[in-house]
């Protein structure tokens, strides 16, 4: 192999090795992630729908063409309440709305919602509560729906990183695990 | 309009490469294969990750693997070199197919299957991430379920299952897991269906590529091991992630884009991509035309449907009373290559215009014309090489001195080498030409997929429709050179000028040994694998593999090797 060849060789072996650290390299690029800027506020759970149960006699028309012993008593259906969530930090709202709720049927109410929170101490309050203005307040059940209302007041102390989570306990209360390091 | 420059950039990087590793082993011809390949290791590597593997303790699993004494790091980080290695190697392969234009009509299967392949090997990455559930899968996961929770068809939200009030679900990790096994077989899939359209996919590169890619890889995984992230924390926003660009490369701006925006802009990108078929479909009357058959002149000799690179020809029943099969092409299956032209002794099929007897009318125009000299070098180029006259790397040298040669060759074009008639190479060495160098793309760079394969074959393998044993083959050589690689065509030219003095000098017969047969020694060809010339004998001939010269006495009386 003369010089020309050899010189040629090394270079394309080097040119080879190169593009595979340039591989390397794009494979593990050092990003200072979303958690060096700030901390996040975490509203999370999940409950059986509240709802509210409307029933009344059948009509005539109801009934007509239904055998005997099919005919119901009464006609019934049931209705989601919305719920709806209020965050304020440090006095400012940050969020006023409802909860994520799929639709009028579901027997589920999910609640899951993210806001930025800037590290250091904060003043929280966190409320659930039946949306009024969509809610058939005289309705006898409304005192059940009510109860499911509940507000949390905090003072929470964030760090860069740091996940503030609210959550609803067992006793239908809001709550706040603590959020120590380790998987949870 | 971007697409000139562009064109222009690639073809050059092609030259460049083509200098430093020689046509054979370019590694940018072979993208589409060194693809296939690093699906290859990821498939034998993954089952061994697979045995260690735990979806009840994700990241403790892969620190386990990683402690392995027996290497269990080194095959991780292969497993994973391998992956970024297929995006880059995948993204290479759609850039030059679509610049070639080889990205719409017939193609348009290939092309569509390919960005689901690509779709196909992103998720399986992301999938793969998330099954380490370092901090990079816990992004991913978190920023996929936002997206998600972005259309309406989840009664809860998703993202709520990594809210971290709970534990993760080891249902979770499973449907991963699953995921990130069933998507390989969706992938093997879509590659049968990327590859139907093609004859004789060629899925793996060379073997010296194949090994040294291999190597590379291999080397990268011990020398530089991919390090574990560290565990995913739901309840801790990732601060430093390792990012991998190949993968990832879109978290941090999705991390401050709205998900309807990011929707918005993923949709708009798989649409331009999924319609580039339509987009970049020249104008109607620009589209080359497909084939066509002389049913007066086929003798059913199957040659044109064994040679065809897309499968586009089958033989059927003849119609027209003389009874027996005749070719067809199936026009929707036809790219307009040519390459069946150069097929076909009788000069019964081509693409309009580009037939064997188009090209024979035209040489003989070419011959009877200023630009031929008898007693000079003819070279015949394909016209998307470095041999075309109104190529990127001839047009800008305006003297024809420039070739070492000092002849200024006279150019005669084809559409590709495989288009190429052997009788138009025969015509240009009865009228008297030195010589003739038929300049070829790269064989594995070859717009037409298998141009210069068959091209050599009918050269001096006596294929179908094969160079006539009358002609003097010492008179005719093949060089291959990229667009902007003309000073392969030149060297080529150099020796193939040197060639022939040695053949016109007294001693010539003996120096080039013209009566014995032209086996090759056991070794030769390796040092200048790169570009010039080839075909028999002399320096030229060490190119070629010697099973294509052992069958070849030279003078002696040849038997067709017929169809294959
Ligand atoms: C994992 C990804 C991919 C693999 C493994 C792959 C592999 C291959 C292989 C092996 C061939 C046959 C090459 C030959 O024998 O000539 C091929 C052809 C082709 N590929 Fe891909 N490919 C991939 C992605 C893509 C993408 C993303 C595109 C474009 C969006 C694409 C477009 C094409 C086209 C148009 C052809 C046909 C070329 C022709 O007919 O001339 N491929 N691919
Ligand atoms: S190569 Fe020509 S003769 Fe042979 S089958 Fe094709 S068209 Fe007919
Ligand atoms: S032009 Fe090419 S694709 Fe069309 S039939 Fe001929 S060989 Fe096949």
């Amino acid at each position: 192999m003369n010089a020309a060849n050899w010189l040629k060789r090394t270079g394309a072996a080097a040119l080879a090795a190169g593009a595979m650290v340039v591989i390397v390299f794009m494979s593990q690029v050092p990003w200072l992630g979303p958690g060096s800027e700030g901390s996040e506020l975490r509203v999370s759970w999940r409950m059986p729908a509240p709802s509210l149960r409307h029933c009344r006699p059948p009509t005539e028309a109801e009934l007509e063409g239904v055998p005997g012993h099919m005919r119901p008593g009464e006609i019934c259906n049931e209705e989601t309440v919305p719920f709806g969530l209020i965050v304020l930090i440090d006095g400012d709202t940050l969020h006023a709305g409802p909860a994520w709720h799929p639709g009028r049927r579901a027997r589920t109410l999910a609640v899951y919602e993210r806001f930025p929170l800037p590290a250091g101490s904060h003043a929280l309050e966190v409320s659930f509560v039946p949306d009024s203005p969509r809610v058939d307040a005289a309705s006898p059940q409304m005192d059940s729906v009510q109860a499911l209302a509940t507000t949390l007041s905090a003072r929470v102390v964030a760090a860069p990183g740091d996940v503030v989570l609210v959550t609803r306990n067992d006793n239908g209360r809001l709550v706040m695990p603590p959020t120590g390091p380790g998987p949870p | 309009m971007l697409k000139r420059p562009f064109t222009r950039m690639l073809a050059r990087l092609d030259g460049w490469a083509d200098r430093l590793y020689g046509w054979k082993w370019n590694p940018l011809y072979q993208s589409g294969a060194i693809a296939v390949l690093c699906l290859a290791v990821m498939l034998v590597t993954g089952i061994y990750l697979l045995f260690f593997y735990r979806i009840g303790a994700p990241h403790e699993s892969i620190v386990r693997i990683d402690a392995q004494p027996l290497g269990g790091r080194w095959i991780r980080s292969l497993h994973r070199y391998a992956a970024d290695l297929a995006v880059a190697a995948a993204v290479v392969h759609a850039l030059r197919m679509f610049f070639q234009g080889r990205s719409w009509g017939p193609r348009a299967l290939a092309w569509v299957s390919g960005v689901f392949l690509l779709f196909l090997l992103y998720v399986c990455g992301w999938t793969g991430y998330v099954m380490v559930w370092d901090v990079q899968g816990q992004l991913l996961a978190t920023e996929g379920a936002r997206l998600l929770d972005a259309l309406p068809i989840f009664s809860e939200p998703v993202s709520r299952t990594f809210a971290g009030a709970d534990p993760l679900p080891s249902a979770f990790f499973f449907m991963n897991l699953f995921l990130h096994i069933a998507i390989p077989v969706g992938l093997v899939i879509f590659l049968w269906l990327h590859v139907s359209r093609v004859a004789r996919p060629v899925l793996l590169p060379p073997r010296p590529l194949l090994w040294a890619t291999v190597g590379l890889l291999a080397a990268a995984a011990v020398l530089l091991p991919a390090p574990v992230a560290q565990a995913a924390n739901l309840l801790r926003i990732p601060a430093e992630v390792p990012l991998d660009l190949f993968y990832a490369f879109w978290l941090p701006w999705l991390r401050n884009t709205p998900a309807p925006a990011a929707w918005l802009a993923g949709t708009l990108l798989v649409a331009v991509l999924a319609t580039v078929p339509i987009l970049a479909r020249p104008r109607k009357d620009r589209r080359p035309a497909p084939s066509v058959v002389s049913t007066r002149l086929c003798t059913a000799c199957h040659q044109c449907e064994a040679d065809c690179p897309y499968d586009a020809i089958r033989m059927v029943e003849r119609t027209d009373g003389r009874g027996g099969m005749v070719a067809w092409v199936n026009p929707s299956h036809c790219v307009s290559c040519g390459i069946c032209a150069g097929s076909c002794a009788p000069m019964g099929v081509g693409p309009p215009g580009r037939t064997g007897r188009d090209q024979l009318a035209r040489v003989r125009d070419f011959v009877a014309g200023d630009a031929f000299r008898a007693g000079a070098i003819v070279v015949v180029a394909c016209g998307r090489s470095g041999g075309a006259e109104r190529g990127p790397s001839n047009a800008r040298r305006a003297s024809p001195d420039s070739d070492r040669a000092g002849e200024g060759p006279a150019r005669f074009e084809v559409s590709c080498a495989g288009n190429l008639h052997t009788s138009v190479v025969e015509y240009l060495v009865r009228a008297g030409a030195r010589g003739v160098l038929v300049v070829a793309c790269p064989p594995r760079d070859c717009s037409g997929r298998e141009g210069p394969k068959w091209l050599v074959e009918r050269l001096y393998h006596e294929r179908e429709a094969e160079l006539k044993a009358r002609v003097d083959r010492r008179r005719v050589h093949v060089a291959h050179a990229s667009a902007f690689d003309p000073r392969s065509v030149d060297r080529a030219l150099g020796e193939f000028a040197d060639e022939l003095a040695r053949l016109e000098s007294p001693a010539g017969e003996d120096a080039i040994r013209i009566d014995t047969d032209c086996e090759v020694p056991e070794g030769a060809g390796g040092d200048d694998a790169g570009a010039g010339p080839h075909g028999p004998p002399g320096v030229v001939s060490r190119l070629l593999p010697s099973a294509l010269f052992r069958r070849w006495p030279a003078g002696a009386g040849r038997t067709k090797a017929g169809s294959e």
